[in-house]
């Protein structure tokens, strides 16, 4: 059943007679508690005012130079103007902030809104050196990260590269939660993934720290990968590429090596000497437990490392 | 009879449709409005209306008002000893209307229609329709308060017409755009703020007079309570109704044996609400966005809500819009007005030709999602997917297809959610429904999930498994803020228990409370006179009879007049 056999009249783009059919339909049903009626009718006039329209966008879409002429108002002009001005440099701070302190002096009204929001979103959305702060304030203004948005069917586009930003902008935020929050006795993996790609350049001291290579970490490095058109700039380049590397460098590992050894040999030797005293055996039990722990951690990276 | 209640955050009104027209009636003191505040005297006997409210600032402890701000929550008041539920107050108010009705019409009253600010959540919204059981009401429907508003004025139109109506009441902001044509008054958008009101803006005040005033002369913090507050709340709240015809005005404040002075002018006034005045911009620019109306489209802005008398919101709003709005009727009255015509197309009224009334759901109602995006190469967990949009015509019916996320997937935990945010974590869980599928490849098994939601708000979810055809379905229940059948039927009994002052009383008691209220306002002399003549009416009141008590309520009155020429009203 078409949408105009359901509203009792033949196809037409007259909105009056569009309206005038559900209006009589309607009154006919509405005292009945039968919903479904009223679903299909509903549906129906929705779908026919949408073929009226024939399909194109809605009826207005006002934007500021159409706006203009309903205004007589020299310093409103003159508002509008150094908008679109800004507006055309691309900067979305400078746009925004003009706006805004147009509206507080009352220049602007709720009639300029409509096509400066659109004309904004475009802007921001292509604006990289917009600071985090400026892009939640503009954000929060329009409400743009709610689900339903009525521009969001309009321009899926540039709601997609919205969101995307939304999205690293929230994991960022994240980020830097998790490395101040301290979870359980020891540090986990996550926070200590988090501490290690957020500061500046690796200072010598610290290498070894960033050598230690966790799944959160690798997984912490793809996101920024993914996040890279937006939030790539935030991170210390040289930093990242010590945690992506391969392996510590030689030199590094020999000392460790040289400095264990040292270890265990001055243990080994003062235990030497009590073996022949007697129940002197007992002493190595904890050497065996520490052996043993050794081994087991060993054996859980080289599982991460092939997992990887 | 059906009558139509404004059930308010500071204010209540009760009105039905007679001869033609709608028609508000008066409670026993003569007044249209009733205040929205209960009190329990000594000899626990329950008071409602002018006398409650001028026990406020005396018996703080046994009095409440502005609990419509706590509807739909499990907070209660606790007056004297006993313990309420918002919902119980606002019943005992509207006990009190529905008497007022009966006296005034001479029959009894059960049906009742309530209004709601239009952005009421589903647990608000049911608290409210508690309340007028509670009464005694068969609660016929709950009918936004903008809508109320439009319908009070749209009658007045022939031609086809858009409204925009900005309701700020005592303690909620809503915004409705509704457009009649061909005799069908249809909502297109609403959005609203249910945090914001009036008493914000005497709030306000009484912070700036604290700070700057308050902390020297010793006056606790307002979090303390301390019984001050009423005093200095009610003076804040006269301040801010003169400022309406006067440029500046006076508060004057008697703490430990000193008056305190204080004046706000305009500008002052203007400076200290400015952070609210911003609120009340993004409730009307998301309306006008949600119904693709041009603001220049608009054939009208109607004004609800005593609020809107403030000539900064005025000039607000005179400024968005580039035009006057419209003040025909009273913002006081015109949803009660609004309700009693929708009574009156309820008892479907010969005089009133046909008006057929849709409305839309406030909020978005969906689930919870994992996406994926670049042909699921990366996961996007905790979407909310919209399934019902809000604006949405209502009863409405729409479902979306879910499917499985891995492999051998044994069960789908569908969350239900409302609110408007792209991630979950930010919106409000409704409920879950778990449902069983077949193991299967990922993403082979679906689950078709259908949200139904009728014109009283409530809200059912469906979801079907498309291999097997198994049936699932949630009921949201469970909300601690939302009372069980039996629980209303055990409050009931707990309210018969009441013993409310009689109504033929109503009159001393509101002259005694003002009387009281005075007393404890006012220093040296004209306490003393105060004092003089409380004692002459009380003994008036004694000598059993009526005439002589009415007479010497009439002088009580007019020498109080005297001291406080304006009336708190």
């Amino acid at each position: 059943m078409s949408c105009w056999q359901e509203l009792g009249i033949a196809p037409t783009i007259d909105r009056a007679d569009i309206r005038r059919a559900y209006a009589s339909r309607l009154k006919s049903i509405y005292r009945d508690p039968d919903t479904l009626a009223f679903q299909r009718l509903r549906a129906a006039y929705e779908q026919a005012l949408r073929e009226a329209e024939g399909g194109a966008g809605p009826p207005r879409n006002g934007s500021i130079q159409v706006l203009q002429k309903t205004a007589p108002d020299r310093a409103a002009e003159q508002a509008r103007a150094e908008v679109a001005a800004v507006l055309a440099r691309g900067d979305a701070t400078a746009a925004y902030s003009v706006w805004e302190a147009a509206e507080r002096r009352g220049l602007l009204a709720l009639a300029d809104l409509a096509g400066f929001e659109e004309q904004l979103l475009a802007v921001v959305v292509a604006d990289h050196v917009l600071t985090a702060g400026a892009f939640a304030r503009i954000v929060a203004r329009f409400q743009w990260d709610a689900s339903v948005h009525p521009l969001r069917r309009r321009q899926p586009e540039a709601f997609r590269r919205l969101d995307d930003r939304l999205d690293a902008e929230r994991w960022y935020d994240d980020l830097v939660e998790r490395s101040r929050t301290w979870r359980g006795l020891f540090e986990s993996d996550d926070r200590l993934a988090a501490r290690q790609i957020l500061s500046g350049p690796p200072s010598w001291s610290e290498r070894h720290f960033l050598a230690n290579r966790s799944p959160a970490l690798y997984g912490d490095l793809a996101a920024v990968a993914r996040h890279q058109e937006w939030i790539g700039d935030r991170f210390d380049q040289q930093r990242l590429a010590w945690c992506r590397g391969p392996k510590v460098p030689k030199a590094n590992r020999n000392g460790q090596r040289v400095v264990v050894w040292i270890w265990v040999g001055m243990i080994l030797f003062s235990l030497l000497g009590n073996v022949t005293r007697p129940g002197g055996l007992a002493v190595f039990l904890p050497v065996v437990v520490l052996i043993l722990i050794g081994l087991v951690n060993a054996l859980r990276r080289s599982h991460s490392r092939r997992k990887r | 009879m059906i009558v139509g209640i404004d059930l308010g955050t500071t204010n209540s009104l009760v009105g039905l449709w007679r001869d033609g027209e709608p028609r508000l009636i008066p409670n026993a003191l003569g007044q249209l409005l009733t205040p929205s505040a209960v009190s329990i005297d000594d000899s626990g006997e329950v008071l409602v209306g002018a006398a409650a409210r001028d026990r406020l600032s005396t018996h703080p402890q046994r009095t409440a008002a502005a609990f419509k701000r706590y509807m739909g929550t499990n907070r209660t008041l606790t007056l004297g000893d006993k313990a309420f539920r918002p919902e119980e107050l606002s019943a005992l108010v509207l006990r009190s209307l529905k008497a007022d009705a009966e006296t005034w019409l001479g029959e009894k009253i059960d049906e009742a229609i309530i209004t709601v600010p239009a952005y009421f959540s589903d647990a608000q919204r049911k608290a409210t329709r508690a309340a007028g059981e509670l009464a005694g009401f068969r609660v016929d429907r709950l009918l936004n308060e903008p809508t109320a508003a439009a319908l009070a004025y749209g009658l007045q139109e022939q031609k086809d017409t858009r409204i925009l109506v900005v309701d700020l009441g005592g303690g909620t902001f809503d915004v409705s755009i509704l457009e009649l044509f061909e005799g069908v008054m249809e909502v297109r958008a609403t959005a609203g703020d249910n945090f914001l009101g009036g008493e914000d803006f005497v709030d306000a005040i009484v912070d700036a007079f604290l700070h700057e005033v308050g902390g020297t002369a010793g006056i606790p913090p307002r979090a303390t309570g301390a019984p001050i507050h009423g005093a200095l709340r009610r003076q804040a709240e006269l301040a801010k109704r003169r400022l309406s015809e006067a440029e500046s005005a006076a508060i004057e404040l008697v703490h430990r044996d000193r008056t305190l002075n204080w004046t706000l002018t305009r500008d002052r006034f203007a400076e200290l609400t400015e952070p609210l005045m911003q609120r009340i911009r993004q409730p009307i620019e998301r309306a006008l966005r949600d119904s693709q109306i041009h603001p220049d489209d608009l054939s009208h802005i109607v004004l609800a809500g005593g609020a809107t008398r403030m000539p900064i919101f005025r000039r607000t709003i005179a400024r968005l819009f580039r035009r006057l709005p419209a003040q025909q009727v009273s913002p006081d009255e015109v949803v009660a007005r609004g309700a009693a015509v929708q009574a009156g197309l309820q008892m479907q009224d010969a005089a009133l030709k046909e008006i057929v009334l849709t409305d839309v759901a406030p909020f978005t109602l969906g689930v919870q999602v994992v996406e994926g995006i670049n042909r699921g190469q990366r996961l996007v967990h905790d979407l909310f997917l919209p399934i019902i949009e809000r604006n949405t015509v209502i009863p409405a019916s729409r479902s979306k297809r879910l499917v499985t996320l891995e492999d051998n997937q044994q069960s789908l935990v569908i969350r239900v959610f409302q609110g408007e945010a792209r991630r979950v974590k930010d919106n409000i869980e409704l409920g879950h429904l778990n449902v069983r599928v077949p193991r299967a490849a990922a993403g082979k098994e679906a689950v078709d999930c259908r949200f139904t939601y009728d014109v009283n708000g409530i809200l059912e979810v469906e979801a079907t498994v498309e291999s097997t055809g198994a049936h699932h379905r949630l009921v949201i229940e469970g909300n601690p803020g939302v009372l069980t059948p039996a629980e209303i039927e055990k409050r009931l009994a707990a309210l018969a228990d009441l013993k409310i002052k009689p109504r033929d009383e109503a009159e001393n008691v509101a002259a005694l409370a003002r009387a009281e209220r005075l007393f404890e306002e006012m220093l040296g002399f004209r306490r003393e006179k105060i004092g003089d003549w409380i004692s002459e009416f009380l003994a008036a009141l004694d000598s059993d009879d009526p005439k002589g008590a009415a007479r010497a309520r009439a002088v009580l009155m007019q020498r109080l007049d005297g001291i406080e020429p304006e009336p708190f009203l």
